[in-house]
Parts: structure tokens; C-alpha cells; sequence
């Protein structure tokens, strides 16, 4: 990486941006009463359906399922804001991301309510993850984050 | 540790603490729900529906016998738990969780009756299927089939009857298994003409028999909604009512299979017809719907379905005056019966109207829409109120901004249900009308199953059907008032004892 401080601002700011919707996201649902997973899992398609389906089959699958996704939001979320064990977690919120984008993939095919926009294989959700791949291989949290302490201990 | 380095570290800190404080600023500036007078008005005059009757299926184990076992007799069969071996190995995962789901309704079938062999040999298996085994487990030997339901209804013991026939012989079996003491479940539409509408009557009330019509519509948890919801009030007075058939595919038209092996040796084609001397003829057999000799048409077939739905939740009974048009404009086969069928029905004395439209050749989905004077209730897979601009119930809401005109609020607690994987085109349009499945108690559950269910209920303890003969009556009336208006092109009256 060129050692050009914009560069480092700009890819400091996009990391705390994906944190930041990561987080709200974790947070909304967990003050959103009766919040649930289960209508988007029910309503998914595209060629792994029957995996989210089986997701919202039973309600103790359901239960881990709505509390692995809160906990995962708000971990990657909080992670990415502050710049800590960022290589692990951008690849986290990648997996994350990869899962709602294959729950309503936009493969052309009809339009479905519960998945806002206009979209031909590229969707936010592929976007998003590819920013956090740009963020895996700069790794700037060793420079603008919590993992500066990590690497550089006596910093 | 350098403060350069220690700002570098923390530079995501500020930005939580950002969040935070914008966070708690906008929920300290979010309107609370439950302080809208709209919200609590609508919770005061809507409590939750109460937990639906549980159905007993204890007691005598009921004896069962099954007449026509076609698509609807078949299904029929299924809702009571029994299908044949190779129906259970060609079902998906999803559906043979929710057949094996299906509670045991403590019945046997004990004989069969069908005038085309294939079928009654298969449906005499199924009714042997008491385990719900697939073709490699299954070894049992099938039940006693009979030529004629009246052997069937004369046999000792058989203590109920279902009858899923062709239209024009519902009245005659009905009649002769209620003089047996044999109690009915009869598939709609309850008669072919209007004189077998008071005879069924008579005989039903007569013999004092548990009579259900198959309107398994009584079942659905949204239906009970929406009658709650106009019985609060929350409606105005209702005025019109809108509601319609739709549907686009071979199958919705009625345009069955006829199978190639069937001939005059295997289908007791003399039985079959009620009246006349008309040759043998597969395609009248297989599909009877399509002639006024065997069917009631559009009016018959699915009116009664949404007219048993409006009257469910209205209570309205029998129209004073009903006129009906339309024609074979898109199925240009040998059908007698229309394809796009429109019946306006008058309640002068109640002052309201309910419109049905119906066309085969096309699927748009309208919703029935029950319209009164403070709002309009859509009733489809969901039920959205819609105040309306005019409304005097709701002025004091509308002009506070505590409720937008016409704007939907979803008052059913039902989840939407999910179909994938399940069903054809003709039952998702069912399923979409509230015919297929219903949330029973927060559980998916097939709403004929318990249609079924609440009959033998019924059986058992002496209480009453939802669709009981005074309902059929009315349905029955109805019916013939649509199909004699549009076949002799004239208005048709009831005065209150009879047709004019």
C-alpha cells in the first residue's frame, strides 16, 4: 500500500461506514419488537431456498437463527467501527453478505417485494462485500484502528 | 505510547459515539405506537379472536363411506387421512410433514362408491392406507367398493356419508342417506335444480341428520377475522359488496384429463346420467362441469364458494333479486356453460348490493372488497382496512392525522403462508382465496381437514356445523337464482318462500 494519507482516510471512513450499517442493522432488530427472520427466510428463492426455508422450519432453528444474525450484525458492526481483528471480520460480514445476497439473488428473474431496488446480478449486498474485500487486503485498522495495538504493541 | 498513535488507534471511537448519540436522538423522537387513540380505538373495538374450537376426535370410532372419489372426493379422502401407497411415495418433503401433521380424525372408511372402476379400486385402496404407508410398506387388503350408493347407503355399517359427485346427483343421495339416518358432508353446490334445494331441505331436518356443505371457506382463520371486524362496527354500514373468480389455466376451466382406457365397461355410464337417454360420452363423464345436464356452471362451482364467504361474514342471506350475464367468450369448446359470468344480487331490505364477477381466461387477482359507509375491508391472503376519506366513524382520527385515508391496515394475525412446493396453479388460486389452507390456532392446517373434522365433531357431541342446512339452503337458493337468471335472461325474486 502507497503511503498516502487520503487514501488511508478514505479507506478508514469506508470501513467505519460498513460498520456503522452492520451495527444499526444488529441494533434495529434487536429494539424492533417481535422482530423475526423467519417471513424473509420463508419467502427466499433463487436455488438455496429449501436451506433458508429449512432455517424458518422449526422454531428452535429459527430462535438460533434470529440470534446468531443479531449477534453477528452487531460483532461485525462494532469490529469494523473500531478497527479490531478487521481481516476476520471483513471476511465474516463477506459470508454474512454472500447469504442475503443468495437468499433473493438478482438473477433477472421476477421482482420480489421483500428485496427494494432494481438490480441485474450486482446488488448492494454483492457491493458492500466487495468493499469489505478491498478492506481485507489493505487491512488499515493496522494503522487507523484498534489492531494499530495489536501489531505495533509498544506503539 | 505516542498520542499520535493512540489517536490512530481510537479514530473509530468518535464515530461510535456519533451513532450512539444520533441513535438515541431519533428513538427519543419516534411517535410511540401505542399512543395513537386510533391504534387504542381499534384494539378496544378489536379484541385478539378467541383460540379456535379444538375438534374431539374421541369417542366411537365413526364409520365412513365415500361417494365419487374423483379429484375433490380424493381430496377429500386426504383431509380425512387417507391416501393411496403411490400419492404418499410421489409427495415432497413439505407435504408429507403436513399430511403426517394432520391430526388422526378417529374415522374409518369402510366402503367406496364410483361409477368409473379405475378409481373406486384406487380410492378402495387408499381407504385401507391407515398407517399413510408409501407402496413398500403398504399391505393391506382394499375396502369393499359398490356399484350403487344405494347399496353403499343401505350397508349397516356405514354410519356417515361423503359425497363428492357430479352436481346433478348431490340431492339424491343426500336425501336417500338422510332417510337412512346416515349422516352427510356434501361438496357444494348443493343441488343441480331448484326444486331438490327444499327437498334436501326437508329430508335433512326431517331425519335430524349432521349435515356439513363443503364450504371449507367457514374454517379460514381470516374469514372469522373480517366477521369480527365488521360485527364491531368498523365498517359503517355496509353497502356493496365486491367479489370475484379469477383464474387463466386448462385446469381452472375445467378441462380435466380423460383417461384413454376408460370405455363403456368401465364406467357405469347408465348411472351416471340423472335424466335423459344421451349416448355414452367420455367427455361429459370426465368432464362434467362443462354441461348444464350434470353442472350448475360458474354458479354453482364457485360462486357458492364466495357467496358462502360473504355470507359467513355478513350474514345476508338470501338475495331479494339477482340477475346474471356473461357468455362462453375465451373456451371455444363444446361447453354449455359460461366462462365469464357476472351476478349483481339486491338486499333492498338491508340496503346493499354484492356483485360477483368471474372470468376463466384470466387470473388478475381482485380481492372481495366489503365496502360500508367509514371503510372498506380487503379480504385476500391478508385483511387490509381502508378508512375511508368520507367517514364520520373516523373523522376525529382523520383530522388528527392519527389514521391516512385509504391507506392499508393489515388487521389479520394469520402469517402469510407459504405455497412453494406444494401446490398447482388452481390451488394456489385457491389458497389465495382462503380455500386451501388457514393458521388454526397459529398452526397451517388444510381447511377442508377441518371442515371435516368440525362435522364429525358434530356427529359426536350434537353440536352444530357452520355450514349447516340453513346455510346450505341459502347457498342452494342463490345458486339456482344465478344460473336460472342468466339461462332464461330474466330477473329472479325471492319473496321469502320461493323463486319467482
Amino acid at each position: 500500500m502507497r503511503n498516502n494519507k487520503s487514501e488511508k482516510i478514505a479507506l478508514t471512513l469506508l470501513r467505519i461506514a460498513i460498520g456503522w450499517l452492520f451495527f444499526h442493522e444488529g441494533l434495529n432488530k434487536v429494539i424492533t419488537e417481535g422482530w423475526t427472520a423467519k417471513m424473509y427466510l420463508l419467502q427466499a428463492n433463487g436455488p438455496l431456498q429449501s436451506f433458508y426455508h429449512w432455517m424458518a422450519s422449526n422454531e428452535s432453528i429459527l430462535q438460533f437463527t434470529n440470534y446468531s444474525l443479531i449477534g453477528s450484525l452487531l460483532l461485525i458492526g462494532l469490529a469494523l467501527f473500531i478497527g479490531l481483528y478487521e481481516r476476520f471480520f471483513t471476511i465474516a460480514g463477506i459470508i454474512i453478505l454472500a447469504l442475503f445476497y443468495f437468499a433473493y439473488p438478482p438473477w433477472g428473474e421476477s421482482i420480489n417485494s421483500y428485496a427494494e431496488g432494481n438490480y441485474l446480478l450486482v446488488d448492494k449486498n454483492l457491493i458492500t462485500a466487495c468493499a469489505l474485500l478491498v478492506l481485507f487486503h489493505f487491512n488499515i485498522a493496522k494503522e487507523f484502528g484498534l489492531d494499530r495495538f495489536r501489531f505495533k504493541p509498544n506503539a | 505510547m505516542k498520542r499520535r498513535d493512540l489517536l490512530k488507534g481510537l479514530v473509530g471511537v468518535p464515530f461510535l459515539g456519533a451513532y450512539g448519540y444520533l441513535l438515541l436522538d431519533k428513538l427519543k423522537h419516534t411517535p410511540d405506537i401505542n399512543d395513537n387513540p386510533f391504534i387504542h380505538f381499534l384494539e378496544k373495538k378489536l379484541p385478539l379472536p378467541a383460540q379456535q374450537t379444538p375438534y374431539s376426535n374421541d369417542g366411537k370410532k365413526l364409520r365412513i363411506g365415500i361417494i365419487g372419489t374423483g379429484s375433490r372426493g380424493s381430496y377429500l379422502m386426504k383431509a380425512l387421512g387417507f391416501l393411496p401407497p403411490e400419492s404418499i411415495d410421489q409427495m415432497n418433503e413439505k407435504q408429507q410433514q403436513l399430511f403426517n401433521e394432520q391430526p388422526d380424525l378417529n374415522v374409518e372408511i369402510v366402503a367406496i362408491c364410483d361409477l368409473y372402476q379405475p378409481r373406486a379400486e384406487k380410492a378402495a385402496l387408499a381407504a385401507a392406507n391407515i398407517d399413510r404407508d408409501g407402496t413398500q410398506k403398504f399391505n393391506r387388503p382394499a375396502v369393499k367398493t359398490y356399484a350403487s350408493y344405494k347399496q353403499l347407503i343401505a350397508d349397516n355399517t356405514v354410519d356417515a356419508v361423503v359425497i363428492a359427485t357430479s352436481d346433478q346427483w348431490h340431492a339424491p343421495i343426500t336425501i336417500e342417506a338422510a332417510k337412512a339416518g346416515k349422516h352427510v358432508y356434501c361438496e357444494k353446490a348443493l343441488t343441480h335444480n331448484l326444486e331438490d334445494v327444499f327437498k334436501v331441505r326437508d329430508a335433512v331436518v326431517n331425519n335430524r341428520i349432521t349435515f356439513q356443505l363443503g364450504h371449507q371457506n367457514r374454517q379460514t382463520e381470516n374469514y372469522i377475522r373480517s366477521k369480527q371486524i365488521v360485527d364491531a362496527g368498523l365498517l359503517g354500514k355496509v353497502n356493496l359488496v365486491e367479489t370475484s373468480t379469477n383464474r387463466n389455466s386448462e385446469n381452472g376451466a375445467w378441462l380435466y384429463n380423460i383417461p384413454e382406457s376408460a370405455n363403456e365397461q368401465n364406467v357405469d355410464w347408465k348411472q351416471f346420467l340423472r335424466n335423459g337417454n344421451i349416448p355414452f360420452n367420455k367427455e361429459h363423464f370426465f368432464r362434467w362441469r362443462l354441461f348444464w345436464e350434470y353442472s350448475t356452471g360458474l354458479a354453482g362451482d364457485l360462486l357458492t364458494h364466495e357467496f358462502d364467504c360473504i355470507n359467513q361474514i355478513l350474514g345476508m342471506g338470501i338475495p331479494e333479486k339477482v340477475t346474471a350475464s356473461g357468455g362462453i367468450y375465451h373456451w371455444k369448446d363444446n361447453r354449455e356453460v359460461p366462462d365469464v359470468f357476472q351476478v349483481m344480487m339486491e338486499y333492498p331490505s338491508k340496503s346493499m348490493s354484492l356483485m360477483y364477477s368471474a372470468s376463466q381466461a384470466n387470473s388478475a387477482n381482485r380481492p372481495r372488497l366489503i365496502m360500508g359507509t367509514d371503510a372498506s375491508l380487503e379480504i385476500g391472503g391478508k385483511i387490509n382496512l381502508n378508512v375511508d376519506p368520507g367517514s364520520r366513524l373516523y373523522q376525529k382520527y382523520l383530522k388528527d392525522n392519527q389514521v391516512q385515508p385509504n391507506s392499508s391496515i393489515c388487521l389479520n394475525n394469520a402469517e402469510s403462508l407459504k405455497l412453494d412446493g406444494i401446490s398447482s396453479a388452481t390451488e394456489k388460486y385457491f389458497a389465495s382465496r382462503g380455500l386451501l389452507y388457514t393458521t388454526h390456532n397459529g398452526k397451517m392446517m388444510d381447511t377442508t381437514h377441518l371442515h371435516l373434522a368440525e362435522w364429525l365433531h358434530a356427529i359426536r357431541t350434537g353440536s352444530t356445523t357452520s355450514c349447516n342446512i340453513d346455510r346450505a339452503f341459502e347457498e342452494g337458493i342463490t345458486a339456482q337464482m344465478a344460473t336460472l337468471a342468466y339461462r332464461e335472461e330474466k330477473v329472479k325474486k325471492w319473496d321469502g318462500d320461493k323463486v319467482i
